[in-house]
């Protein structure tokens, strides 16, 4: 057995999860390997090592503060544009989709108004279509936020893949 | 049926007392798995509330396909990263060295052995910090918050052998970078 292919199976064999023969092979390469026996006792000292690292101690009302936090949450005025639509209960694919009709019909009407030729930059219509525009972006970043938490996990491998989980080497 | 989704379905069909019931179940395990992820004390609480409130908020959708533990560890480990982040962010560069920076000579720490006591938790957190994300997620779940390999495979959606990978390596990394703290460290080859 080759120094690499042992210490691959030495948590295993720890934590005795190989079959007879794998433990007997791992054994007899330790008897006649000092450096891999070394790095069995220290594979096993770093794991208890990591005890040292203690637990804290939660408060004791983190539910009861938990339930404060919620009905406070729920008190707050709705002040943005999202926490109004979340109000009218709207879901997020049907405020995403009126967002959607909203920009199409401003450019509509902007090509199509009387004598307002191709102004479709005037300020008022550049100013909407940019808060129409940043409202459309918010509510697809929240879509996939909360599509993120519904679970088990429909845009979960992009969700994993930006925080790097997606790939192994 | 598995009693956390029991819960979880009361609770997405309006009953608050079952939500209670299972955060009682799990806070002091998340609590702690946030206060080990980002070493910070004073923030794991309200991080952890934030777990909870997240879960909370999308329990009308919530369905029962995967074990609780599983997708309250993903929501964990979102909150905690993106804390993480965003407080690094923040910091400078000079900050995020004397926070995160190199594991300290160990060797006089080691001579005094209060010294040891006090300052080995910032050691392994330096240590677990310096691993690659998912080894230092996948050593987390398994030795801290008692997962099975499975279960972590789930967390981190890779496969047991992948969760495996991560651990040993994980593992060998921390025995060099805790070397001098390990008994008998001395050197060994490969
Ligand atoms: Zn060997």
């Amino acid at each position: 057995m080759e120094c690499r292919d042992c210490r691959e199976l030495i948590i295993s064999f720890s934590s005795g999860d190989l079959p007879s023969s794998g433990r007997e092979s791992i054994e007899a390469h330790i008897g006649e390997c000092p450096e891999c026996g070394l790095y069995m006792s220290q594979s096993a000292g770093v794991w208890n090592l990591l005890d040292e690292w203690r637990e804290i101690e939660p408060r004791g009302d983190f539910v009861s503060s938990f339930w404060d936090r919620v009905s406070r949450e729920e008190r707050e005025p709705a002040w943005g544009v999202l926490p109004r639509l979340r109000k009218l209960g709207l879901s997020w694919t049907l405020a995403g989709a009126l967002a959607s009709v909203l920009i199409v019909g401003i450019f509509t009407f902007a090509l199509f108004k009387p004598d307002s030729g191709f102004m479709t930059y005037a300020d008022n219509d550049a100013r909407d279509e940019q808060i129409l525009l940043e409202l459309d972006n918010a509510t697809t970043r929240e879509t996939t936020d909360a599509l993120s938490i519904y679970g088990p996990w429909e845009n979960s491998v992009q969700i994993m893949k930006i925080n790097g989980y997606g790939d192994m080497n | 049926m598995d009693i956390d989704i029991e819960l979880m379905l009361r609770a997405k069909s309006g009953d608050d007392g079952a939500f209670s019931e299972l955060m009682r179940r799990h806070y002091r395990g998340v609590v702690n798995y946030i206060y080990r992820y980002t070493n910070v004390k004073e923030n794991s609480e309200d991080l952890a509330q934030e777990v909870f409130l997240r879960i909370y908020r999308s329990r009308k959708s919530y369905r029962p396909e995967a074990k609780f533990s599983t997708w309250l560890y993903k929501i964990a480990t979102n909150v905690s990263l993106t804390h993480v982040k965003k407080k690094n962010a923040n910091l400078s560069l000079d900050e995020i060295y004397d926070e995160g920076g190199e594991v300290g000579d160990p060797e006089i720490d080691v001579a005094d052995d209060l010294i040891y006591r006090k300052e080995i938790k910032d050691v392994i957190f330096q240590a677990m910090e310096s691993l690659p994300e998912r080894e230092k997620v996948a050593i987390m779940l398994c030795k801290y918050e008692g997962l099975s390999y499975e279960e972590a495979a789930r967390v981190l959606e890779c496969t047991v052998g992948a969760v495996k990978t991560h651990v040993h390596r994980g593992r060998m990394k921390l025995i060099d970078r805790l070397k001098p703290y390990l008994p008998g460290g001395g050197e060994y080859g490969m």
